[in-house]
């Protein structure tokens, strides 16, 4: 009876100090293929060389998100988030984000502006999400983002992302607004009504998703003709499945994504550490070579083999007709926005 | 038996851990979720002196040169959080408001100006019109039906009238129709397939009764991402059912059974057919077994006996298990989001979506104190049709 008294009090003390122990550097990104390249460019190398263990998880997205995490004070749990541009800059101005030390940063000068404009953040990809269909299935293939809402022609069904980001967008360009003028229209109430009733017109055959994965999933299997993908996850599905996807370039909309910090993160200095590792050259450069996503640092980028830069969205015959995302108009309404898209999704 | 007063302090004692867990893991929620429906302290906590100056001021006046004033001194001494807790409660409302205060709070030539008026005007022009002060005046809380009037898809105007909101806005009504309507569907078919089941579990010895039982709770024990998932491929364009229905010729093309409301019944029901099962099953053990053999032995038919006898003496049992699946069911969102592909969504996407994403938790908190109310009200219906009735004594034979 004593013993076992003595060996359940043991168990229970090793049980408290185990939780007690600081937990590893947890870096957060999409999940999928262009985690699984991030794992190989990234994480393992890091490991690697500094010894520090790196835990890796995904998320979908949404700065109410990251906002639940920090405001509940304390641990917020992730330490290194890979936020898209508007994620970044709300929560760069609701303080959820400790403030980079760019000298802890050693190729900074090397980094493109777009990726070193915000003191929140380091610049970490370029990447387009656009159009894609499987060229197997579809006999005859889809020129323009028009394309994706002609069910005639094309029949099957959509998929877009939940949300009203790039949907609206590519909503105008569909209703043939020309891609310079998408913002100018989408900041007029009639602009955004314009672009709900695009929607609407193809509401009875669209599918939503949550995560970049599940597009390239019904692509796969078929549930849906032509989806909204990020086109690394196209040509890595391309790649590594022998599939015979395609991304239609003009009328895509990129965007630079960026690596955060937690604010009350407990590995702040690791996570600085794991970000100047991410950001040099020599690590950029992998990343490409296993999915389809442009480096932010210059060096790298002119290290690229032909054939991998001319899958990136910032080559040069990529960019023309492409849109640039607009993360001023989406810090200002992506929450109005969202409730709307909401409304129109629920019915 | 006279109780002492003695085994009611051990009663008392007992009980007392128990209760105390009850509070503060149910009731408190609760209470906690009822208030934050209606409470709207954000703004009044980071900005005191502006929303009492505004609560003062009558909105056909134009805006006093003091709200400049109090608007300052208030971002002088705000601490970040709450001023960023303000700005995003704002937002939802009018969208821009978040950058325009943030930006303000941060510019130090505001905070320390002699005219704060002409400061603020400086900064952003905006601070001249009048919508925006109004703004801030309408989220000055302490109270607020806001959250519960949109959870009911009305709106107040300006002036203080409720109206319903516009059509395109209008969407919750919708979603407690159809999240009741998806939760009966899965209790109907889970009733049908279940209770034969039960049936049948109860007729079989004990031994053999553990072994199916033990398959039975089987769905319980794997992960409800992995089911959906497995779902998903089986009713795919190109999965098993499919695939066998053209094999052999009985469909000319694939149909489509999953991301509509088909799958998202299959897969709840396969997850939530334990939870009537059991219940039935173990009131079915509770009827003994003479009375059936006494009827049969009478003249009654094996119909007459199960419709007459056996049956109605489960009345708990069924209750029990259509509340279960009903509650379990109207609760679920995430495999109704995954195997509905996203467009049939039940409410708990709706909160998941206002408390996390889109930073509203005051709607969250007044879409849960909704749909509890509605639930209340159906569980009192199932439970007052379906509520065992004492058996009349029979007359002196």
């Amino acid at each position: 009876m004593k013993t076992r008294i003595l060996v359940s009090a043991a168990a229970f003390l090793t049980c408290l100090g185990a939780s007690a122990m600081a937990r590893d550097l947890t870096v957060i990104s999409w999940g999928g293929n262009f985690q699984d390249a991030q794992r190989t460019a990234y994480f393992a190398p890091f490991t690697a060389e500094t010894g520090v263990k790196v835990v890796d998880q995904a998320w979908d997205g949404g700065v109410g998100t990251l906002r639940t995490r920090v405001q509940a004070g304390g641990d917020p749990g992730w330490d290194v988030v890979h936020a898209e541009i508007e994620e970044l800059q709300v929560g760069c101005a609701e303080g959820l984000f400790e403030p980079i030390d760019w000298s802890k940063i050693a190729e900074k000068d090397k980094l493109i502006p777009a990726a070193t404009s915000s003191k929140c953040g380091v610049g970490a990809i370029t990447w387009s999400a656009g159009v894609a269909y499987d060229a197997d299935r579809l006999h005859s293939a889809p020129t323009s983002v028009a394309d994706f809402f002609d069910l005639q022609k094309f029949p099957g069904k959509r998929a877009l992302r939940k949300g009203p980001k790039y949907a609206l967008e590519l909503a105008l360009e569909g209703d043939g607004v020309p891609v310079d003028k998408v913002y100018d229209v989408l900041r007029t109430p009639e602009g955004v009504d314009r672009a709900f009733n695009k929607l609407k017109s193809i509401r009875s055959s669209l599918l939503f998703f949550e995560s970049g994965g599940q597009a390239i999933q019904l692509l796969a299997s078929g549930d849906a003709s032509m989806v909204l993908a990020f086109n690394g996850r196209v040509t890595a599905a391309d790649q590594t499945d022998h599939r015979n996807f395609k991304f239609i370039w003009p009328g895509s909309i990129y965007a630079v994504d960026s690596w955060v910090i937690l604010r009350n993160s407990p590995n702040k200095d690791a996570a600085l550490k794991f970000i100047d590792f991410a950001s040099r050259a020599a690590q950029q450069k992998i990343l490409p070579e296993h999915v389809a996503y442009g480096p932010t640092n210059k060096d790298a980028t002119a290290a690229l083999d032909e054939k991998i830069a001319q899958e990136l969205p910032t080559y040069p015959k990529n960019l023309e007709g492409a849109l640039k995302i607009d993360a001023g108009f989406w810090t200002d309404n992506i929450e109005a926005l969202t409730e709307r898209f909401n409304s129109f999704a629920a019915q | 038996m006279r109780t002492t007063r003695r085994s009611r302090v051990v009663t008392a004692a007992l009980i007392g851990p128990l209760a105390a867990f009850l509070v503060l893991t149910f009731v408190c929620p609760l209470g906690l979720m009822l208030w934050r429906s209606v409470s709207d302290l954000d703004v009044r906590s980071a900005l005191p002196r502006t929303v009492a100056l505004l609560s003062a001021w009558n909105p056909a006046d134009p805006v006093p040169d003091a709200a400049y004033v109090a608007l300052a001194a208030d971002l002088a001494v705000a601490p970040g959080d709450a001023a960023a807790r303000a700005a995003g409660r704002l937002n939802i409302e009018t969208p821009g408001l978040r950058t325009l205060l943030l930006s303000a709070a941060n510019d130090t030539a505001i905070v320390r100006a002699d005219d704060p008026k002409r400061a603020l005007l400086d900064h952003d022009a905006r601070w001249g019109m009048s919508q925006i002060w109004l703004a801030i005046r309408a989220a000055r809380g302490p109270l607020t039906a806001r959250f519960l009037l949109t959870a009911f898809d009305f709106e107040q105007k300006p002036d203080g009238t409720i109206v319903s909101r516009a059509s395109d806005r209008a969407i919750y009504r919708a979603i407690y129709l159809r999240t009741f309507s998806v939760a009966a569907a899965v209790t109907a078919v889970c009733l049908v397939l279940g209770l034969p089941l039960a049936l049948y579990l109860a007729s079989l010895r004990a031994a053999a009764a553990r072994r199916l039982l033990l398959l039975i709770m089987l769905p319980l024990w794997t992960s409800v991402l992995v089911r959906a998932m497995a779902w998903i491929l089986i009713l795919d364009q190109n999965g098993l059912v499919n695939a066998a229905l053209t094999a052999s010729g009985l469909v000319s093309h694939p149909l489509a059974l999953v991301f509509n409301r088909f799958g998202v019944v299959v897969t709840m029901t396969h997850v939530l057919l334990p939870f009537m099962v059991l219940p039935i099953y173990n009131s079915l053990r509770n009827v003994p077994r003479h009375q059936l053999w006494a009827a049969g032995s009478l003249g009654a038919s094996p119909l007459v006996v199960l419709l007459r006898i056996y049956l109605p003496q489960c009345r708990a049992g069924i209750a029990a298990g259509l509340i279960l699946v009903l509650a379990s069911g109207a609760g679920y969102y995430i495999t109704p989001a995954l195997v509905g592909g996203g467009t049939d969504e039940m409410l708990g996407s709706f909160v998941q979506q206002a408390a996390i994403r889109t930073n509203n938790p005051g709607l969250a908190a007044g879409l849960g104190v909704v749909f509890l109310l509605i639930f209340a009200i159906v569980l009192a219906a199932v439970g007052a049709i379906v509520r065992p009735r004492p058996f009349a004594a029979p007359a002196s034979v």
